[in-house]
């Protein structure tokens, strides 16, 4: 057995299926040894995208993703899909090909410092010097991606290792003294925090990414059920309380639902639970909560006190220490609180409009009719942009892992190959991508890899002909000086699937983008949808620098409707 | 809260890219390093690397808590200055007027008084003079010398 055996034997070994990849001079070893393996290979058409599918494929499997490229120019394209993938503590694992060993240092062809390159965005790195050592290198990086905070791990290989024969294949593990994650809270801790919370008049949950990638969405709801709290999200965190339910008040921040961010100043003990309270979120720390005891749980200690002053730090796992959590407050019995009331009321009467008949189409209205084609297990992927925070203010996502975007990176091109990776990983669930024209036509070459590997994802592509985010804030803040955010000269978007043999098709009307949707969703079948939407239709924001309760623009609720819908 | 400096000793895995790993994680999140020395530790197969770091207690949190997210640092200490008994080395090569036609004699005292200068310039004790280069050592303590 050479190297790249040991790679695909590993592999296999921790589990994975498939990864995703793209060939090149110093990984051809590699290549030839897969050719006569199990291991499912999906050649994408770019490597960015590699990556971002690998990340895909872990948010929507809790399994660790794998890409691959070759050194040099091959690994420098994985950088934005790790880099995504360190800010959204995704367990994904990146090999790549690295020059032979005794060529390193002298800026050999295709020869580049990968891991000097990626070391601010990888929890770690390895680069073999010897085929024995593969199997336990690529365990403890499974290992090390896939604990504690979870994040990227980059294995970098040079060529000749690759071709070394091994003397044994040997699962062992890179002893790594310093790395010693905390999973279960202290419970001196805990006890304080019961007491805490048991006391609140007006408690308020608020669970990050953290809660996703621990599993604690059963956990999050118990602890909000017996203490009567209501659960605000972070973007990341969407989905891991039915957001139909009376108890969830929907995403906080930024771009966030009136009831969430105007009653998150009113709390006076907030439970933050594996959320790192980014800039996005809290908008100007001043303003944002002045009268909250926070509780702060959070496996990574730095998160702590790192940007909202804390009152009881909790290091540990949020599903340990939710259920640590229960069992100090099970038993006490605690009233639904005029806070919690009140807040479902403001809830019910601030419902976003998303009703409209407008031609072309409101984006609030194309959420609608998404939210009535797709079920309540179909994976939604989306990009970056206003689409992207249309679809979390106003799409209603009812489980975990079934919302999937890219959070603390903000990458255009990351839905589509990220809903690539999420088919891949969950076959049997259907697989919608938002997406809008820019993103998209960043890496819509990956229309070849759903065609040549059948992985059936449906696209829905809103379309503005604007570079939307930007746009809408050089409206509202730059004098609607548009330097370069229209997109007019696009291509034939129909035309362009088809040629790569996608169908697809163009919607426009109200009710019929449903029907067609829901068509796609359940054939189980590739297609482009692209979706005529009207430019200056905005999303509500409060200004960059402001303050959580600010609001920039107009607010609309659906009770505004004459009759209401 | 104040500004103060503070040295953190590590142990860390003797590895290549360990030493870029940590000096790029105190750049990049902004932390100001005053001094860093890295050498062999007393444990076979780890190095110790310390710092000398300035900033308030959020920022000396911060740094040991972002250094333990680092896997090759096995162990992080923050040295209170209570009970640390701090050494600075010093050595200092002195440009002098150059030798002219006087004697030796006044040669010597020539660079005496320059030497002199940098002594009394920086408040320290003289242990050594070569003739053709000058030597001076100090130890001093470091918080103080800040002030």
């Amino acid at each position: 057995m050479r190297g790249g055996d040991a790679i695909i034997k590993a592999l296999m070994d921790k589990g994975v299926d498939t990864i995703f990849g793209y060939p090149g001079g110093t990984v051809i070893p590699f290549y030839d040894m897969l050719y006569d393996s199990d291991l499912r290979h999906i050649l994408v058409r770019h490597e960015q995208c590699a990556a971002h599918a690998a990340e895909g494929y872990a948010k929507a499997s809790g399994k660790v993703g794998v890409c691959l490229a070759t050194s040099g120019p091959g690994a420098t394209n994985l950088v934005t899909g790790i880099a995504n993938a360190y800010m959204d503590s995704s367990p994904i694992i990146a090999i790549t090909g690295q020059v032979v060993s005794n060529l390193i240092g002298n800026d050999a062809f295709q020869e580049v410092d990968i891991m000097g390159i990626t070391m601010p965005i990888t929890k770690h790195s390895y680069q073999p010097k010897d085929a024995n050592d593969i199997p336990s290198i690529i365990n403890t990086s499974f290992e090390i991606a896939s604990t504690g905070r979870n994040g990227p791990v980059l294995i970098d290989v040079p060529k000749e290792v690759q071709e070394q024969e091994l003397d044994d294949y040997v699962l062992g593990t890179i002893p790594t003294p310093g790395y010693k994650p905390t999973i279960r809270g202290n419970s001196k801790q805990i006890v304080k925090a019961a007491q805490m919370l048991k006391s609140a008049e007006r408690p308020l949950i608020l669970a990050g990414g953290g809660t996703i990638l621990a599993g604690a969405g059963e956990e999050v709801k118990k602890v909000s059920e017996l203490i009567k709290a209501p659960v605000a999200t972070t973007l990341m965190g969407k989905g891991i309380v039915d957001e139909k339910d009376d108890l969830s008040i929907g995403m906080l921040g930024m771009h966030g639902k009136q009831v969430a961010n105007q009653n998150v100043n009113k709390t006076d003990c907030l439970l933050a639970i594996g959320c790192r309270f980014s800039d996005r979120t809290t908008g100007k720390l001043e303003e944002f909560l002045p009268e909250a005891k926070v509780i702060h749980i959070d496996i990574d200690p730095a998160e702590i006190g790192k940007n909202v002053a804390v009152d009881l730090p909790i290091v540990g796992d949020a599903k340990i220490v939710l259920d640590q959590l229960i069992n100090e407050l099970e038993g006490s019995k605690i009233d639904e609180s005029a806070w919690f009331k009140s807040i479902v009321d403001f809830k019910k009467s601030t419902i976003p409009r998303v009703s409209y008949d407008d031609i072309p189409l409101k984006p609030q209205q194309v959420i609608k009719e998404i939210a009535g084609a797709i079920t309540e297990d179909t994976i939604v992927t989306t990009d970056v942009g206003l689409h992207q925070m249309w679809a979390a203010h106003f799409l209603d996502i009812s489980k975990p892992r079934k919302f999937i975007s890219s959070g603390g990176l903000g990458t255009m091109g990351f839905g589509f190959p990220a809903a690539i990776g999420a088919k891949v990983a969950c076959p049997d669930d259907a697989v919608l991508a938002i997406v809008g024209d820019g993103g998209f036509l960043m890496v819509s070459q990956e229309l070849a890899t759903i065609k040549e590997h059948d992985i059936p994802v449906v696209i829905a592509m809103l379309n503005n002909r604007k570079l939307g985010m930007v746009y809408q804030w050089q409206n509202k803040m730059y004098n609607k000086r548009y330097s370069e955010t229209d997109l007019g000269n696009t291509p034939d978007f129909v035309k362009l699937a088809e040629s790569y043999g996608i169908n697809a098709e163009k919607v426009g009307e109200v009710d019929k983008t449903q029907e067609v949707l829901f068509k796609a969703l359940k054939d189980n079948e590739s297609i482009l949808l692209e979706i005529t939407i009207e430019k200056d239709e905005f999303i509500p924001m409060f200004p960059p620098g402001g303050g959580i309760n600010d609001l920039l623009g107009e607010y609309k609720y659906e009770k505004d409707v004459a009759g209401g819908k | 809260m104040s500004e103060k400096s503070h040295v953190i000793s590590t142990l860390v895995e003797h590895k290549p890219g360990v030493l870029q790993n940590v000096a790029g994680l105190l750049n990049r999140r902004g932390f100001n390093i005053d001094s860093i020395t890295v050498g062999t530790s007393e444990v076979e197969g780890l190095a110790r690397m310390v710092f000398v770091i300035k900033g308030d207690e959020k920022v000396l949190e911060q740094v040991i808590k972002q250094l333990h997210k680092l896997v090759d640092v096995v162990k992080i200490k923050d040295l209170d200055p209570e009970y640390v008994l701090k050494r600075e080395l010093c050595l200092v090569k002195v440009k002098t007027g150059k030798a002219d036609a006087r004697s030796d004699n006044m040669r010597i005292s020539s660079r005496q008084k320059s030497l002199m200068y940098v002594m009394i310039l920086f408040q320290w004790r003289l242990q050594a003079i070569r003739t053709r280069l000058i030597h001076s050592w100090n130890c001093l303590n470091h918080s103080e010398s800040r002030k």
